[in-house]
């Protein structure tokens, strides 16, 4: 126990005392992580006030007078009320370019057809177009949306004597593309989806520096083996490496952890999408901090398995990182694969290392975090790097890979 | 004292092995079951070309690596069953093991010193001691990164004798020194072995052997030759320098095979 100690001590001493490791382990990744998120967040409040501010082109065809009548004092926008059929296509591809807002098609005769229907098929309907990845597309839409609502309402006032349907019309009922979405720019507007996975990443590449160079870093250099001629155990001398490799990644994953709560106030907008919707870090309680940095922690614990445990395999820096490449592709894969998701996970899914846990960030992100999923994910993360450093131990014993010159 | 009993190693080839020594055999007969015993008081040198099987063998006796067969007692305690124990007693020292080179002497002989189970005071007193003998005294919180290849052989050297060792193991000691460091070393060892030490080293080469040791175990293809006294080896092969001896029992072995 004395010798585990004193292993541990010293593997700690030489990444603590070496500011260059400290600034790349502890200090950069939370760093990065704030300015990157800082900065998204500042882009995404010009964005707004630039959107606030922005013309939106609008085209509206056979639009009935008293609508028109209605939008006459509309703010910052320029309707075009003359649009032939045979413009409607460009007008559409505009859009999609986002070179032109909105769309919106009237039923030709919405008047009497309001007048006449009997059925809710017959319902007349007022189509619109418009892109939902583009701020000033968005913006529109919503700011016409509420307009037809307006004028929908003024006809029912007018029509009393069809108060059963309470519609007048409806909005999109049979039209199916009114988005016109530019999918790459929509995937751009989920970065902040992309938060959970840059914590993953952070977290198993600065256990992955230090991790490397403790183990495979001293067998190539020569000094696992001046460590294994004394008379320490050699599972004192496994222990004592993964044991400070794990205490650095823990102490690493609180500086980003750390960043991460600076990222929270500094630009909260990056996770909610908007700075008008106040979801600071101030709404994320204790529990929802506790559950994040717990499971954080856990997930580090494979890592830091991981990667000792390949480090043990190969002889130098060099192999170790070409040996552990695939499994940070695997670790990132797991990470990525529920970034798009919106279903809600099942609870085995928590289990699943890595994934589960990305899964479970995003759960506590979303509120939707509960103690027994916490306790699978955590749980589950724990119980793989203990079978890992077992194994760990047991290879720290065999000749062949430790001695393999 | 340190006796060694039919020691055998075979490495089991990786195919990249047997590529790189243009080789089928499978399987490698690093140390094909040699003997010897040496005695406190005295230097024992394996003397052999590369590839011979001296490093196995002082890896063996170093307990870094098990042997396939045979036994090693070091003043009667089996290595093989007692290895922290043993490591206790020895020291091994090559070219390979290399020391943290981001600390300092002081903080690495500490280190070391207390994995060796010794209190404060007892490594206080060594590191005085052995500081000044090789005259590390001044560098003692220069990292090691920064002293001369010299002075960190020296250094490894100081640190592997904190405990005090009954038994010094020493590969290739005056390989890659300049010849005043190398001197130094080789001074070394002759005031260890004077102090009543045993001192086992290996080398290719013959003025190493011939001025050094007392005893010389010449081995070829993992198998001990001749062993015994320079005198002794001189007059069995009828030889008048080692040398000539050496190349008489090579050009043996290789005959024979042929
Ligand atoms: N780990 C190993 N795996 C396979 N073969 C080895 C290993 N270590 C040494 N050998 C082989 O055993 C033989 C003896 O090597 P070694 O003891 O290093 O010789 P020496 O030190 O006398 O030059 C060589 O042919 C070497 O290639
Ligand atoms: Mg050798």
């Amino acid at each position: 126990m004395k010798n585990f100690m004193l292993i541990l001590k010293k593997e700690l001493a030489r990444v603590f005392t070496d500011k260059k490791l400290v600034f790349n382990s502890f200090i950069l990744p939370p760093l990065i992580l704030v300015v990157i998120y800082t900065i998204m967040g500042s882009q995404i409040d010009k964005l707004e006030k630039d959107i606030d501010t922005h013309v939106s082109d609008v085209y509206i065809q056979q639009a009935p007078q008293e609508f028109l009548d209605l939008i006459v004092d509309a703010e910052n926008v320029n309707t075009f009320t003359e649009v032939k059929d045979d413009e409607i296509q460009n007008i559409k591809d505009d859009i999609y370019e986002g070179e032109t807002d909105l769309l919106i098609i009237f039923d030709d005769d919405l008047i009497s057809k309001i007048a006449d229907y009997k059925t809710a098929e017959d319902v007349p309907e007022v189509k619109t177009y418009y892109n939902p990845s583009e701020e000033y597309s968005q913006k529109a839409y919503n700011q016409f949306i509420s307009y037809l609502d307006d004028y929908e309402d003024t006809i029912i006032a007018k029509r009393v004597e069809k108060p059963k349907y309470l519609n007048a019309f409806d909005i999109n009922r049979t039209n199916e593309d009114k988005h016109i979405v530019n999918e790459k720019k929509a995937a751009g507007k989920g970065l902040g989806m992309l938060l959970p996975m840059l914590l993953m990443i952070f977290l198993f590449s600065s256990a992955m520096g230090v991790g490397i160079d403790m183990i495979a870093g001293e067998k190539e250099r020569g000094t696992m083996a001046t460590l294994l001629i004394t008379p320490v155990k050699r599972y004192h001398i496994a222990l004592g490496k993964t044991v400070s490799l794990g205490i650095i990644s823990i102490v690493a994953s609180i500086c980003s952890f750390a960043g991460l709560l600076v990222t929270l106030k500094t630009a909260p907008q990056v996770l909610t999408g908007s700075s008008n919707i106040d979801m600071g870090v101030m709404q994320y309680g204790f529990t929802e901090l506790f559950m994040l940095l717990t499971v954080m922690i856990s997930v580090v614990c494979i890592f830091v398995g991981l990667i000792c445990l390949i480090s043990i395999f190969a002889k130098t820096v060099k192999e170790a990182g070409t040996m552990i490449s695939p499994v940070y592709m695997v670790v990132m894969i797991a990470a990525f694969l529920n970034m798009f998701s919106k279903a809600t996970p099942q609870l085995w899914q928590f289990a699943v290392p890595v994934y589960g846990t990305t899964i479970a960030i995003k759960s506590i992100f979303s509120f939707e975090m509960t103690w027994i999923k916490w306790l699978v994910t955590c749980g589950s993360s724990l119980i793989i790097a203990a079978i890992l450093i077992l194994v760990i131990a047991k290879m720290f014993n065999s000749e062949k890979i430790m001695y393999n010159k | 004292m340190l006796k060694v009993n039919n020691l055998k190693k075979v490495f089991k080839l990786s195919k990249k092995q047997m590529a790189l020594g243009k080789t089928k055999d499978k399987y490698k007969n690093a140390v094909n079951g040699i003997d010897f015993t040496a005695n406190p008081g005295q230097i024992f040198g394996l003397l052999g070309p590369n590839g011979a099987g001296k490093t196995t063998t002082l890896r063996c006796l170093a307990t870094l690596i098990k042997p396939t067969e045979g036994e090693i007692f070091f003043d009667n305690i089996n290595a093989l069953k007692n290895e922290e124990q043993v490591r206790k007693k020895i020291c091994f020292l090559t070219n390979e093991l290399k020391l943290d080179e981001f600390f300092t002497p002081n903080y690495t002989i500490n280190y070391f010193g207390s994995l060796y189970g010794l209190t404060k005071e007892q490594i206080q007193k060594k590191k005085e001691i052995l500081f000044k003998r090789f005259e590390i005294d001044s560098y003692q919180e220069t990292k090691i990164g920064e002293l001369s290849t010299g002075m960190k052989q020296k250094l490894s050297i100081a640190v592997s004798l904190v405990h005090d060792p009954e038994i010094i193991i020493f590969d290739e000691p005056t390989n890659g020194l300049d010849i005043v460091t190398a001197r130094s070393v080789t001074d070394y060892l002759v005031e260890l072995k004077n102090k009543g030490k045993t001192v086992i080293i290996s080398t290719h080469i013959m003025s190493v052997a011939q001025h050094l040791c007392d005893e010389i175990a010449i081995i070829i293809d993992g198998k001990i030759k001749i062993n015994g006294s320079l005198n002794h080896i001189l007059q069995s092969t009828g030889k008048e320098n080692l040398e000539d001896a050496f190349f008489e029992l090579y050009v043996q072995s290789k005959g024979g095979k042929e």
